[in-house]
């Protein structure tokens, strides 16, 4: 059974067939819309009794991909219908390209001689596959729907409300997850801190077959930033544990932590060595410039979910044309 | 050739799409005083134009998109938003131009139906 009531799921899955810079303002809306309606006719969405009276009004609005449509009249490549699957092929093609960029890039990066010419071609090359692909999976889409293979999933009021899917709360947590994260920040930090020396290759030595150290004193000289960087993320999901959610407030402190991060590890990468063999600081360079890579993606989607979030717009109202 | 079982479905879409055109006329006349959507629906309603509501809510944005409804929002209580809409200087003139038009329509379109009356 489905806790979430019928009202904010419609409302969420209207909103999935709008585009990003629409959504917010039509969801909005809709909800002010609902709330008026369903007071008018004495009933609320939060009691269990009322999801009869609820279900009929969301009828009466019809089918959210119908409804979506009308919202969504400008000229398009890809119908509201079909957005939601265009969405998710882009997504995918998408990280398919940054992953394959990155470990371009790193490859590169840990070889000597690149300028900023060349790394300016790197990204353009990357701007120039993310656009064409962006056309061809609108291409691809606006083709099937022109061949009917992408058809509306149910039409008129032959639809069930109580079917509708359920939202995904994306700031709440996983509990399991974030304690096992937290677990392997504190192992890495002991380990790290009090026994470096088991940081390395197996192998041969003085003494027999064991663990040959590997962490240059360069690296070591970097430990007392990484240790206030990994006590600081034991503190944010300590923080977030307790809260048992995302807060904005905390989301701030996310995004602050990994410019840091980001900063400590271009520090270490660009050090003369971190391992004492060269093999071995040649693949570790190289993992590091991917995580830094990733780091930097991630702080970028950081970044857009504060500034599009509701923590600039504590109510949530959008601009209006009296505004502008 | 559509048969009698499929004749209300042809009635009801040649009916919207008659109405269609008239809708905009008749929101843009409802709206020299701000209204919000339910209150606008329900007057609309008060005077036997009974508008669905997927179909008045994407007209207004539409309308205020087109530049001839202006729009603002406004706590009606507490966190719960309202959106008021009002009409544009541009959705005056737009009235007054579609008002004539729809006046030289319905004369002509009377004429006609007289004609085939008789």
């Amino acid at each position: 059974m489905n806790d979430q009531n019928l009202l904010e799921r419609y409302i969420h899955e209207v909103g999935a067939h709008l585009p990003r810079r629409s959504r917010q303002d039509v969801q909005l809306e809709l909800r002010s819309l609902l709330q008026d309606e369903l007071s008018a006719r004495g009933l609320d969405a939060d009691k269990a009794g009322d999801a009869g009276g609820v279900a009929e009004l969301l009828k009466e609005y019809g089918h959210p991909e119908e409804l979506a449509a009308r919202y969504h009249t400008e000229q398009q490549l890809v119908s509201p219908v079909a957005f939601p699957a265009f969405r998710l092929s882009y997504s995918i093609v998408a990280s398919v390209i940054t992953v394959v960029f990155l470990v371009g890039l790193g490859l590169r990066l840990n070889q000597p001689g690149i300028n900023l010419t060349e790394l300016g071609g790197f990204l353009g090359s990357y701007a120039q596959a993310m656009l064409l692909n962006f056309g061809a999976v609108a291409f691809a889409f606006y083709l099937m729907e022109g061949l009917g293979w992408i058809k509306p999933a149910k039409a008129g009021a032959d639809w069930d409300p109580h079917k509708l899917p359920a939202i995904k709360d994306t700031e709440r947590i996983n509990r399991t997850e974030l304690l096992v994260g937290i677990f392997f920040t504190i192992a890495a930090l002991l380990v790290f801190n009090f026994a470096p020396q088991w940081i390395g290759i197996v192998g041969w030595h003085d003494n027999g077959i064991g663990v040959v150290p590997m962490l240059s004193d360069q690296f070591l000289a970097y430990l007392p930033w990484l240790s206030a960087l990994w006590v600081s993320e034991v503190a944010l999901k300590a923080l977030v544990y307790r809260a048992g959610r995302w807060t904005s407030r905390l989301r701030v402190v996310e995004f602050a932590l990994s410019l840091a991060s980001i900063y400590v590890l271009y520090t270490i990468v660009q050090s003369p060595a971190i391992a004492k063999l060269a093999i071995v600081d040649g693949i570790a360079k190289f993992a590091l410039w991917i995580v830094l890579g990733i780091a930097l993606l991630e702080a970028g989607w950081q970044l857009y979910r504060l500034l599009s979030g509701k923590a600039n717009n504590p109510l949530g109202v959008p601009s209006t044309t009296e505004n502008k | 050739m559509v048969t009698q079982e499929e004749y209300p479905a042809l009635l009801e879409a040649l009916t919207g799409e008659l109405r269609r055109g008239a809708l905009v006329l008749a929101v843009l006349s409802q709206l020299h005083e701000r209204q919000y959507g339910y209150s606008l629906k329900q007057q609309l309603a008060a005077q036997a134009l009974d508008i669905p509501e997927g179909t008045l809510y994407p007209l207004l944005r539409r309308l205020e998109a087109q530049g001839l409804l202006e729009s603002e929002w406004e706590l009606a209580s507490e966190a719960r938003p309202r959106r008021y809409y009002r009409i544009s200087p541009q959705g005056r003139e737009a009235l007054a131009d579609l008002g004539q038009e729809w006046q030289a329509l319905s004369r002509a379109l009377r004429g006609l139906l007289k004609e085939e009356k008789k």
